[in-house]
């Protein structure tokens, strides 16, 4: 194979050598740019704009921060708000990473159930979960509080879910999944000489996991700890039916408020969401950092892969730890929204004559409704996490491997979404996209680009990461071997990202399935999801729907994941080695 | 015909100068070794040699056809020339057979030719058998021969060796410096070869670019390189070499401290400069009193090692030098043992230290 | 107190049936054949409403495609607060979706109207009001779309005598065991503040707040906290929707307070711009008619149309009723807001 025309001239080699610019990397990179520009820069442009404006003149006004800083009752939820998450994110920890450590290290029983139990965690949307704890520990009529009352013979109750301490709890057991997972994929990467080192030297099994193990994972650690510490801001739902009651206001749902004023303080909103944003964009920031040390972590060479640690008499006491997650997350919630979605009539309590499928069938057979949002919710899920994981696996490459300049700026604005409440996005599409040219209002586009833009970050981090476990040299070599830069990217780095692009795929398709604020301002009727239902549904106190709806969702949810499963395993036959150079990092 | 033309190439990354206007040629069917310490800019050569990177300046010909230059490069899978990485980057879900047929499926080549294709070039590198097994599956070794196999399938008119054998033990090392100069004369390929290890340049190369520091220190065949080194860096990075640091008195005179040596002046300094001496351990001998030479330095033994083939002394002349001497092994030498050193003359060379030489 | 039984309710809607059989009750007009064919051709109807619950308002939503097929109705049934946000977001991105609005609160359409943003409209059959609710709005840009109460409900399983008034609701008896919607997110509750305020000014919130209530959201919070036992007697609580859950055995009941049981109007309109005017007007048309009346009688609201009777025979006329005049609403909504902030938290 040849390439050879004979031409010295200056013009005609640079006439020559600009044949060959790479066409195809520049479409896909403009595509991508303009999508990520849609997405996010927009809305979020249309965010700041109205934050300096005023909601009744609509004119330009500083008026909206000056209130933010002076008024009355603005800073304690903000206050309220950062001891929230910095609870739920220290509780999330102190879960997460023993629990990660036991089903990832050791030799714990029951690890596989404890991690399908952990995803159950993952998949419940924390609203409904919310709902189900009202249901166990309410005060007076909680049923655990009902059953420690007939134990002791007292009268107080050993819970009230209605406080603080209540909402910490509910919501941290929904974030341990986030802690857990960057945590377990940690300690699964990690060479497992560096323990063998301390243990040679004498250490103790607890010993070795305080000073070897865990120090070896921190930036992981911190990472998951700044993850659920941003959940723990941006939660809408738990906050709402857990603190309202006690008078105790978050940012989010003084956001809810200033939605529900009359007339709306929507520019209000967009300003108060604000110091939320610097705060979470911060840590974001710390995060970053720390990712960027992260090599240290995955020292490599040739592990043994599958050495546990043996906890002998330890082991049950371990799994007795590792229960608290998914017993309190899933099994005590769904069971008592179970048995509320069986009743005829659940203010007549449990009871065999108050025992009836009616709502089931209501939901999946009768109700329109229903049967339409739970289609809704799985065609948005899976249409939007398929593009979310594309466009998140392209910016993804196009950072990594710097195929543009400014690519910091590129990767900040994917990152962007995850720390704007959601209810705070819906608007910002609502503005970006309700009016021509792009007239989405009322269709399911929206939705879908809402939802895409939410969970952008997750599939860019996940493609980060996979994209740092695949060598540039696997691709260069195909390159010289006379293959395209496209023609590289679908024959080498696509197969060996296959398993990832799916556990990426579940990574957005779960949390879109689970969620609210988004949703809210864009569905209409024909477009409602099953969260939003849901919702609908609580609001107009019709609880027996709520529970069977609520259980519905965790059902489909768990059917598509472990089809995904299925077809990842499948996939993974040919796992790529971490024994010799050339692959890992 | 494939011959390499390197024309004042320069790359700078960022502020950083890694290569600071390099001039090369590469005769067709020649293997040129670049050969320096990390960081001295041969793996860049080799990327923008491959179209990898584009030059600062300077250009890149092949037959007199530019394909790279500041204004652009033709990209890789369009010049011809083939890489082998030093991790080898045998693709891990591809069989050894697919990844080494890989060149051929993108050139279209119809299923019969490149089956018998295939199965020759598996042959020569010894992979026939394993053929259907996945790199996970291999040693370090057979890896590189995969990686190797792949390489050369296509046929190119260039070969490149990115530190080929960097990875693998030392005695597969050397028995692979044999296999890649076997397959080089062979398939007569133009080949340019990077390392940072001398042993490999010599054995494999005709001719060897010392580098260091962005610049080409010096070109030459490996004999040229070994006995003539143009600058001290040079004499230092082949082979074991002694170095005086001291001033030039007269025409090949170098003195240092209270006493003075004299050499081969290929220094092209004036009186007065700065420059060093630089004489192999093996020419280096330890004679006995009154012998009547000149270059006669007294000294002190300082330590001895008995390495079967030969004696690696080290003996102290004062003025803070100590002198390395390769002795035959039947002289025992002890520690603290006053001898006598002798420099020949015509294995004395005096030189620059390692600036930029015209080449 | 009447107890409202199933024996009783199949009595009156007895009553009802025979009388539409009888011919005593007129059906709907034939002169709206005209007005159907032009909805057809428009398809569909977007309705925001947030007056009545999912079941009520689905049924209603149910009979209007059966009466008139070939026009696809779109419910959006959210809280009133948040309907009204929507449509201001619609309104200010020039983005029309909703056709007909059914909120709670009489200051959306107040402002609406200011802006020019509503239809004037004067649907057919609005001659069946109760007399004191008719013509509210002399441009007929909104109308009567629901006649809600709030009274006091209560645990018939263990509360054996409830509160009469909201008075008698304030004895140390009801410590720890009331529970509230919130003034700042019902329009329903906004509305009970506005007029207990009126009645027994700042004194009433005081007592209120010594008690510990449980404050919720929206006045179905009260419900669900009866429901789940978690509370026993609720204040500013939804009468019909507590019948409703009576009605499908859960132990709830509902007293009419002696002091004033409070009546707040949820208000239906056409927006100017709405993309299905004709469907929209139909549907307007529509909830006047006897059918739909006896839909709210079955699920115990009370009827838009004075021939067509409530459940367990009871009447407007009957109760001891009061309604927050329009005039001043905003500014009394807001202070009742502000107080209930400071006072209850």
């Amino acid at each position: 194979m040849g390439v050879f025309a004979i031409g010295t001239s200056s013009a005609t080699v640079g006439a020559e050598l600009r044949r060959h610019r790479p066409w195809v990397r520049w479409t896909v990179v403009t595509v991508v740019l303009a999508a990520l520009f849609l997405l996010v820069a927009q809305p979020v442009g249309w965010i700041l704009f109205n934050s300096v404006h005023d909601d009744a003149t609509q004119q330009w006004t500083l008026n909206n921060y000056v209130r933010l800083v002076t008024a009355k009752g603005m800073l304690q939820p903000i206050i309220n708000s950062i001891i929230l998450a910095f609870s739920t994110a220290a509780i999330s920890t102190l879960l997460g990473v023993p629990l990660a450590w036991l089903v990832a290290r050791t030799n714990m029983p029951g690890r596989g159930l404890i991690r399908m139990l952990t995803l159950g965690a993952f998949v419940t949307p924390s609203f409904i979960g919310a709902l189900g704890w009202i249901l166990l520990a309410a005060p007076n009529a909680g049923w655990l509080n009902t059953l420690y009352r007939q134990i002791s013979g007292g009268d107080l109750p050993l819970f009230n879910i209605y406080s603080m301490s209540g909402a910490i709890f509910v919501c941290a057991i929904y974030t341990v999944p986030y802690t857990f997972t960057i945590v377990a994929s940690a300690l699964d990467e990690m060479a497992v000489e560096l323990e063998d080192a301390a243990t040679t030297l004498g250490a103790s099994v607890l010993r070795t996991m305080f000073s070897v193990t865990i120090p070896m994972v921190m930036p992981s650690v911190i990472v998951g700890f700044i993850l659920s510490f941003i959940q723990g801001m941006t939660l809408f739902g738990v906050p709402a039916f857990l603190l309202t009651p006690s008078g105790t206001s978050v940012v989010t749902t003084k956001l809810a408020e200033f939605y529900q004023l009359f007339p709306p303080e929507l520019y209000m909103a967009a300003a108060y969401c604000m110091p939320l944003l610097l705060l979470t964009g911060g840590l974001f920031w710390v995060r970053k950092k720390m990712l960027g040390r992260r090599r240290f972590v995955m020292i490599g060479g040739k592990s043994r892969a599958g050495r546990r640690i043996d906890l002998k008499g330890w082991r049950w006491a371990g799994l007795l730890f590792a229960l608290i997650v998914p017993v309190t997350s899933v099994i005590l919630p769904y069971f008592a929204l179970i048995v509320v979605s069986l009743s005829k009539a659940w203010g007549q309590g449990p009871s065999l004559s108050n025992l009836t499928f009616h709502w089931y069938r209501w939901a999946i057979l009768e109700n329109a409704e229903t049967q339409a949002a739970i289609i809704n919710s799985l065609t948005y899920a899976a249409i939007g996490a398929s593009l979310c994981v594309l466009l998140g696996t392209l910016i993804a490459y196009i950072v990594e491997r710097r195929l543009v300049a400014g690519t910091t700026i590129i990767a900040a604005l994917t990152n962007l979404p995850i720390i704007i409440p959601g209810i705070v996005l819906s608007v910002g599409f609502f503005a970006a996209y309700t009016q021509p040219p792009l007239s989405l209002y009322g269709t399911s586009a929206i939705i879908i680009a809402a939802f895409v833009a939410t969970f952008l970050p997750i599939a860019y981090s996940h493609g980060v990461a996979m994209l740092k476990g695949i060598s540039p040299d696997l691709e260069r070599v195909a390159r010289i071997l006379g293959a395209s830069e496209s023609k590289t990217f679908t024959s080498i780095t696509a197969p060996l990202m296959r398993s990832g692009l799916i556990s990426g795929w579940l990574l957005v398709f779960i949390p879109v399935m689970r969620e609210l604020s988004v949703a809210v301002f864009l569905i209409t009727p024909s477009t409602n999801v099953m969260t939003t239902l849901i919702y609908n549904y609580k609001d107009g106190g019709n609880y027996e729907a709520v529970a069977a709806a609520s259980v519905l969702l965790l059902v489909v949810t768990m059917v598509v994941v472990a089809i995904a499963q299925m077809l990842s395993v499948k996939l993974a036959k040919h796992k790529r080695a971490s024994v010799e150079p050339g692959v890992a990092q | 015909m494939s011959q390499i033309q390197i024309r004042d190439l320069q790359k700078s990354f960022g502020q950083f100068q890694a290569l600071k206007g390099i001039d090369l040629t590469v005769e067709d069917g020649t293997l040129l070794a670049l050969l320096g310490p990390s960081g001295c800019g041969k793996s860049t050569t080799l990327q923008l040699l491959a179209g990898f990177e584009t030059p600062s300046a300077g250009e890149i010909r092949v037959n007199d056809r530019v394909i790279s230059s500041s204004q652009g490069v033709v990209p890789p899978e369009r010049r011809d020339i083939s890489l082998v990485f030093q991790n080898y980057a045998v693709w891990p879900h591809k069989t050894v057979a697919e990844n080494v047929a890989f060149g051929l499926q993108i050139r279209k080549v119809p299923r019969a030719a490149l089956q018998e294709k295939l199965t020759k070039t598996l042959k020569t590198v010894h992979l026939d058998h394993l053929a259907d097994r996945y790199p996970s599956e291999l040693s370090g070794g057979q890896q590189q021969r995969v990686a190797l196999a792949r390489a050369l399938i296509v046929e190119p008119s260039i070969l490149l060796l990115d530190e080929p054998l960097s990875n693998l033990d030392a005695h597969l090392r050397e028995e692979m410096r044999f296999e890649i100069r076997r397959v080089h004369d062979l398939l007569g390929l133009t080949t340019v070869y990077v390392t940072h290890d001398q042993g490999e340049a010599l054995v494999t190369a005709n001719q060897v670019a010392v580098m260091n520091g962005g610049s080409v220190q010096q070109l030459g065949s490996p004999r040229e390189i070994f006995e003539l080194p143009t600058n001290a860096f040079v004499a230092a990075f082949i082979g074991s070499n002694n170095v005086i640091k001291g001033v030039l008195t007269g025409p090949g005179t170098l003195r240092f401290g209270e006493q003075s040596l004299v050499g081969v002046d290929r220094s092209g300094a004036g009186p007065g400069a700065e420059i060093t001496l630089c004489i192999r351990p093996s020419k280096v001998r330890i004679v006995g009193p009154n012998q009547g030479v000149t270059n006669v330095l007294p000294g002190t033994v300082l330590r001895t090692a008995y390495l079967g083939e030969y004696c690696d002394v080290l003996v102290d002349i004062g003025a803070g030098l100590s002198v390395r001497a390769f002795t035959p092994p039947t002289v025992d030498y002890r520690v603290g043992q006053v001898v006598l050193l002798h420099l020949p003359e015509q294995d004395c060379h005096l030189l620059q230290s390692g600036e930029r030489v015209n080449s | 107190m009447v107890e409202f039984t199933r024996r009783r309710f199949l009595q009156a809607s007895g009553i009802a049936g025979a009388g539409l059989a009888a011919g005593l009750i007129r059906p709907s007009f034939a002169a709206d054949e005209s007005l159907y064919a032009a909805a057809q051709k428009e398809g569909a109807l977007n309705l925001y409403w947030g007056s009545y619950e999912q079941r009520t308002i689905e049924a209603i939503r149910d009979a209007f495609t059966r009466r008139y097929p070939g026009i696809k109705v779109n419910l959006l049934r959210q809280a009133s607060q948040t309907i009204y946000t929507r449509l201001r977001l619609e309104l200010q991105n020039n983005a029309p979706n909703c056709d007909s609005l059914g909120s709670t609160n009489i200051l959306h359409y107040l402002e609406l109207k200011k802006i020019g943003a509503l239809m004037p409209y004067k649907p057919a059959g609005t001659e069946f009001l109760p007399q004191e609710f008719q013509g509210l709005d002399k441009d007929e840009t909104y109308q009567v779309g629901a006649i809600s109460l709030t009274s006091l409900n209560f645990q018939s399983d263990k509360v054996t005598s409830a509160p009469t008034s909201w008075e008698a609701a304030l004895d140390a008896q009801w410590a720890n065991k009331l529970t509230v919607g919130s003034p700042s997110f019902s329009g329903d509750v906004a509305s009970w503040v506005v007029a207990i305020r009126k009645k027994y000014g700042d004194h009433y919130l005081k007592e209120l707040a010594k008690l510990n209530p449980k404050v919720g959201q929206s006045n179905v919070d009260t419900v669900t906290d009866i429901l789940s036992g978690e509370r026993l007697v609720g204040l500013g609580a939804p009468f019909s929707y507590s019948l409703a859950q009576k009605a499908t055995g859960n132990p709830i009941n509902v007293v009419t307070p002696t002091d004033g049981t409070i009546l707040n109007l949820g208000l239906s309109a056409i927006p100017l711009k709405a993309p299905h005017p004709s469907a929209a007007k139909l549907f307007s048309d529509f909830l006047y008619d006897p059918e739909v009346s006896q839909i709210l009688a079955a699920n115990f609201w009370p009827t838009l149309r004075t021939d067509v009777p409530w459940a367990g025979g009871r009447s407007l006329s009957q109760l001891n009723w009061y309604r927050n005049p329009p005039e001043d609403l905003a500014a009394e909504v807001a202070e009742g807001i502000a107080k209930w902030k400071d006072i209850i938290g």
